[in-house]
């Protein structure tokens, strides 16, 4: 059972360490959400220049502080224009495409940042199928709007990361995140030590929030034993003198142990990740809002049991998900979410893990 | 009279007829009033060009050659030739007349030598009567003849022309600056030695000397037009030194000694004013010049709160300088006059030169990078180029200057949001470890060799920059704000650069934003007034933080914007 411990630890360290990384790109954010429009049209460029100097002059726009008035409503069923303040800017303006929004609706854009009110931005995600990510089409990011729609591309990231078993261990590790070079300069200046990269061949880089998790899953599974009794040993003051060469050569584990640890390992993961991401970057951020299994080859995948996990994990949080083989999705998806066959050799997976890009437009 | 009177009565020249006879005193009068009208018309243009006044460049030098040549031209005539022009004279009317003239010219020196109305008679008509008496002493004519008349013209000219010239040099010496070295330094610098007084040697090249007084010996350049001393084989300006006491050694103090000269310059006679002028203009020059270099070289750049002592503007305590004799401690009073008039009048520097060059007095063309690299933000990186640390110098030293002018000795919102400004930006600029500039200064790019004029902003500019600023602060933020957002995502520079500047404009914004905010437990501070609308009276610290963020922006923007020219 001891080293079974062990191994759930050193997991549970990377698990941490990644969903650490995940919280620092949130709070850059989140930073750099104050001070750039999260659309690129001009409506939206002009309500944030409206907003920093409201700012300036001193009228905080804390959204948790602002409230509607029979006044605001007034203007908000007159008004169709950009207004700084969240309670006469209509959804309209906004670009909200909710089912329910009708030409006559007079919801204003603090309505719907008002947890407490009509809860329109959390019951907009899978609602129908244009409000769901769709691989096979292409789609990453299905929303238009100001608060989900990331259309800037400045607010947006691609996490690339790799789970591989190694020696017996579940090795969960970072090793890039893509970004624009505002989102870039923001991270690097209060993290530098992550790797932070942009690059100009991922095409709508920064219109989604996606984590990667690239699993080497079948690659390698070796188990040292001799290593591993040897190192168990002397913590609990130890010493053999019969641990014999001949019966501890490096054997090839096949059992299914090391599989099992994987996917209760991957769960964690998830768990971590979706309770890390709610409330990162919004009050009202849903945390994971899709998962996409893409394979190219592997064995692992195929079997039931990471697939059951995943399912049961999607259903029970009401997410989207979706299993892809890699050769039959577009290409433009694959550039768009950094995969080739470079980062998903044959034999391996990748799972993404697309999260909720909604922000908040009240400023500070 | 009779005639006058029958000419002039119409009754009397009127016959049977009624008709009028044209008299003939009529027809001379109709005549020379006519004649007078057509000389008057002739010589017109030419009394209008003498009524112009215009500088003839004489001065005293060509009216001593013109005299000289004249004087020794009639002696030569006189000595050679048996009766000369001179012979005929009547010579008690020459005295008497002489004697007048060289009063006249006397008095009346500087206009007869400097106006170019003048000039004919000052130095053309020498020149003249010197040719005409050299040919007659070569081919003399017989005074009997018809033309001895001439010659008797051209002798009394010669001698009205001598006195006159005469009596402008006598007149010119009195007030010759060249006269006035003798005056200061026997009647001025003799009293230094006894007094304690030395000479502060500041040269172009922004190095410190003290000098002992009895090392200078200032001079008339009369080509140049102005003071000179000659010091270790080089001509220096006159103003290039200014007098002062210096008690002890190195780490000792230095003040200056300009009120005891001044005292000194005081108890001269008033005549000697006019040829001592140029000297005693000079120092105060010197002072002016100290007062612009010592915050220009020392305190900007290595702690410009130090501007500010007790919240009005500095002196107040000693400053820090290194000479060459090593550091001194210096007390010296703030500058007279604003840049602008200080340039103006004394540097003479074009208006997009750097401050240090103007200050410094150096020639254009010349450059000062060592000095100004030294003095400048250093990189960490030794490979660096100095080039941009000299550029954000060349920005910082105006923008420090011009929010220094708006320091006023009154109570007053601009004065107390520009002290609160050089505090905030000097602590921002000196503190080089955790800042942007040394990010940038220290990125491994190509950078131009040859720093150009245009690297600087003006204290214009600043002031220009300031006073947009104070009044649509927001706007002006904004445009800065979105530029330098705009440079992030279009130059190709480094991370760490971006993240700089991102930082920089984040912490402007949350400064800006908190300056308004209320303590906890404060009573809330919103008044009725400022919901019906005086929201826009943003307070003087809120105003203080935009410039602070202005500037701060407009630094990094300047400096980001020459090294992306660069590049391309």
């Amino acid at each position: 059972m001891r080293p079974s411990i062990r191994r759930s630890n050193l997991v549970a360290n990377n698990v941490e360490k990644y969903c650490s990384t995940i919280r620092q790109i949130a709070s850059s954010v989140k930073e750099l959400g104050m001070m750039v429009p999260p659309d690129d049209g001009q409506s939206c460029k002009d309500f944030k220049r409206k907003q920093i100097y409201h700012l300036l002059n001193g009228d905080l726009l804390a959204t948790n502080m602002q409230k509607t008035s029979a006044v605001a409503k007034e203007l908000l069923q007159q008004s169709n224009s950009v207004e700084s303040h969240l309670a006469v800017l209509n959804l309209r303006v906004i670009r909200c495409n909710h089912p329910e929004m009708t030409e006559k609706n007079q919801t204003s854009v603090l309505d719907i940042h008002n947890s407490r009110s009509a809860d329109w931005c959390n019951n907009c995600i899978n609602i129908t199928s244009a409000h769901t990510p769709n691989f096979t089409s292409g789609t990453v990011n299905p929303f238009v709007c100001w608060r989900r729609g990331q259309r800037s591309g400045k607010l947006g990231f691609l996490h690339h990361a790799h789970l591989k078993l190694k020696g017996g261990k579940v090795i969960l590790g970072t090793d890039k995140i893509y970004t624009k070079s505002l989102l870039q300069g923001m991270i690097f200046n209060s993290y530098p030590n992550l790797n932070v990269e942009i690059s100009d061949r991922i095409p709508n880089l920064g219109t989604s929030m996606v984590s990667v998790i690239i699993m080497h899953s079948d690659t390698e599974s070796i188990v040292d034993r001799k290593e591993e009794i040897k190192s168990l040993l002397p913590p609990q003051m130890l010493v053999s003198r019969h641990i014999d060469q001949s019966k501890f050569s490096t054997i090839k584990s096949t059992d299914t142990l090391t599989k099992v640890t994987m996917v209760e390992e991957l769960q964690k993961l998830l768990t971590n990740l979706h309770a890390t991401w709610v409330n990162a970057i919004s009050n009202q951020s849903r945390g994971i809002i899709g998962i996409g299994l893409i394979n190219n080859g592997s064995k692992y995948v195929e079997e039931n049991l990471l697939q059951n996990m995943l399912t049961t994990f999607s259903d029970r949080n009401d997410l989207w998900y979706g299993k892809y083989d890699l050769d039959k999705l577009p290409s433009t998806l694959l550039e768009e979410l950094g995969l080739s066959s470079n980062p998903v050799p044959d034999g391996c997976s990748a799972l993404c893990l697309i999260l909720d890009t909604i922000v908040d437009l009240g400023g500070i | 009279m009779v005639e006058v009177v029958d000419v002039a009565s119409p009754i009397s020249n009127t016959d049977i007829n009624g008709t009028k006879p044209v008299g003939k005193i009529r027809i001379l009068v109709n005549w020379l009033a006519n004649s007078i009208s057509a000389a008057k018309e002739f010589f017109s243009p030419y009394y209008e060009r003498f009524r112009q006044l215009s500088n003839s460049g004489t001065g005293i030098g060509k009216t001593a050659v013109s005299f000289f040549i004249l004087v020794i031209s009639s002696l030569i005539v006189h000595t050679n030739v048996i009766l000369s022009p001179f012979s005929n004279l009547d010579y008690s009317f020459c005295i008497f007349s002489s004697v007048l003239i060289v009063f006249c010219g006397h008095y009346f020196a500087a206009r007869l030598s400097q106006d170019g109305r003048w000039k004919f008679l000052v130095f053309l008509l020498p020149i003249i009567l010197a040719i005409s008496l050299l040919i007659y002493s070569i081919t003399p004519i017989n005074p009997q003849s018809s033309s001895s008349f001439l010659y008797l013209i051209i002798g009394y000219l010669v001698i009205f022309e001598i006195s006159l010239l005469g009596g402008i040099l006598s007149g010119e010496i009195k007030g010759a600056p060249w006269l006035g070295s003798t005056l200061y330094l026997k009647h001025i610098q003799s009293y230094f030695q006894k007094e304690g007084i030395n000479y502060l040697f500041w040269n172009s090249e922004g190095k410190i000397h003290v000098v002992d007084s009895v090392r200078v010996i200032p001079r008339w350049d009369e080509r140049k037009k102005k003071v000179i001393v000659r010091l270790d084989g080089n001509n220096y300006p006159f103003n290039y030194f200014t007098p002062v006491y210096v008690e002890g050694s190195t780490y000792g103090r230095i003040s200056s000694a300009m009120t005891r000269v001044d005292e000194l310059f005081a108890n001269l006679p008033p005549a000697w004013e006019a040829a001592i002028s140029k000297y005693k203009k000079s120092l105060t020059e010197s002072v002016l010049r100290t007062s612009w270099l010592i915050i220009i070289q020392f305190i900007i750049p290595d702690k410009a709160s130090s501007l500010l002592v007790q919240g009005t503007r500095y002196p107040g305590h000693s400053q820090r300088i290194e000479t060459e004799e090593g550091p001194f401690d210096i007390i010296w009073p703030p500058p007279s006059t604003d840049w602008k008039e200080s340039n103006y009048d004394l540097f003479k520097a074009p208006i997009d030169s750097p401050l240090l060059n103007s200050a410094l007095m150096l020639s254009p063309g010349t450059s000062l990078q060592s000095l100004e690299a030294q003095i400048s933000i250093t990189p960490k990186d030794a490979n660096s180029s100095p080039n941009l640390s000299i550029i954000l110098l060349r920005n910082y030293l105006p923008l420090m200057v011009s929010l220094y002018e708006n320091i006023s000795t009154e109570v007053g919102r601009r004065s107390e949001i520009c002290k609160q400004s050089i505090r905030k930006i000097s602590f921002w600029y000196s503190s080089t470890n955790e800042n942007i500039f040394q990010s940038i200064i220290s990125e491994k790019t190509p950078h131009s060799s040859e720093l150009k004029a245009s690297d600087s902003n003006t204290v214009d500019y600043w002031n220009s920059a300031i006073n947009d600023s104070l009044a649509e602060p927001q706007t002006k933020f904004l445009t800065l704000h979105d530029n330098l957002l705009h440079i992030i995502e279009e130059s190709k520079y480094s991370k760490s650069i971006n993240g700089a500047i991102e930082r920089v404009i984040l912490k402007c914004t949350e400064d800006i934003i908190s300056s308004g905010k209320s303590k906890p437990g404060a009573p809330n501070s919103r008044s009725e007034n400022i919901l019906l609308g005086r929201g826009r009276d943003l307070g003087i610290d809120r105003k203080a933080n935009l410039l602070v963020a202005i500037c701060k922006m407009e630094l990094i923007y300047k400096l980001l914007d020459e090294h992306q020219e660069d590049e391309s």
